[in-house]
């Protein structure tokens, strides 16, 4: 598990510049309509992982990080654009700075960078389903029964699964016809 | 550290290679296949499926 301690965004989706303090506690994020608590998920997301969920999946060709992750002054700069965290990993008991630029989403500064340090920080990153959408849930609760089991797909990030069942279902018809 | 997907795809394949249906080196293809990361498409597996020619159909 991993706890925030704190938080220093810059240029990345609606952000100018954000410094939060977590105190390793769970804590909410509320505001009006369009004052930034989204774009404060991606950054995490975005810090942990490299990937921001929102920028892919149904309904996002052609979005991308490198393009739509910087704030929209800053879309050709991506060097501005960055986010560090500072985060207690519980698993093996160490405080660690993480910090990622848009420029460079998978080759994080990661301090102190040892082994086992960056052994946590992977297995963060190899789980983009750590965050959860408010668009994701709506979509879940609105969606018809029969596609209830795609955005559950969705939500856990497992498209390329869906996609590898299709593809085997399809070969199947194929071969079945040919026979 | 594996993904999810990853995991999911490799119970596939273990359960795969538990069946007699479906020989190691089309094992093999499929997980080359899975792991080069690109979109899966029907026709290649096709390939891997398929009886090769001149091939007895088990």
């Amino acid at each position: 598990m991993i706890k925030l301690e704190s938080a220093h965004i810059e240029e990345v989706r609606g952000i100018r510049k954000l410094d939060l303090d977590f105190h390793k506690e769970k804590c909410a994020i509320s505001g009006p309509n369009g004052s930034g608590k989204s774009g404060v998920i991606d950054a995490i997301e975005f810090g942990l992982t490299g990937h921001i969920g929102r920028l892919t999946g149904r309904g996002t060709k052609g979005l991308s990080v490198s393009e739509h992750g910087p704030h929209v002054d800053k879309t050709k700069f991506p060097d501005a654009a960055f986010v560090e965290l500072k985060m207690f990993l519980t698993e093996i008991g160490k405080s660690v700075t993480i910090t990622r630029k848009v420029k460079d989403p998978n080759k994080p500064k990661i301090e102190p960078a040892d082994e086992d340090v960056k052994a946590v920080l992977a297995e963060i990153a190899d789980h983009p389903e750590i965050t959860l959408s408010r668009r994701e849930i709506l979509r879940f609760i609105l969606v018809e029964p029969t596609k209830r089991s795609e955005e559950i797909q969705t939500i856990l990030k497992l498209d390329e699964i869906g996609e590898t069942r299709s593809a085997l279902n399809a070969a199947q018809n194929k071969l079945q016809a040919a026979q | 550290m594996a993904t999810l997907q990853k995991i999911i795809a490799d119970k596939f394949l273990a359960k795969l290679a538990e069946s007699k249906d479906v020989d190691a080196e089309s094992i093999e293809r499929l997980r080359s296949l899975l792991a080069g990361g690109k979109k899966l498409k029907a026709e290649d597996l096709v390939k891997i499926f398929s009886t090769p020619a001149g091939g007895q159909i088990k």
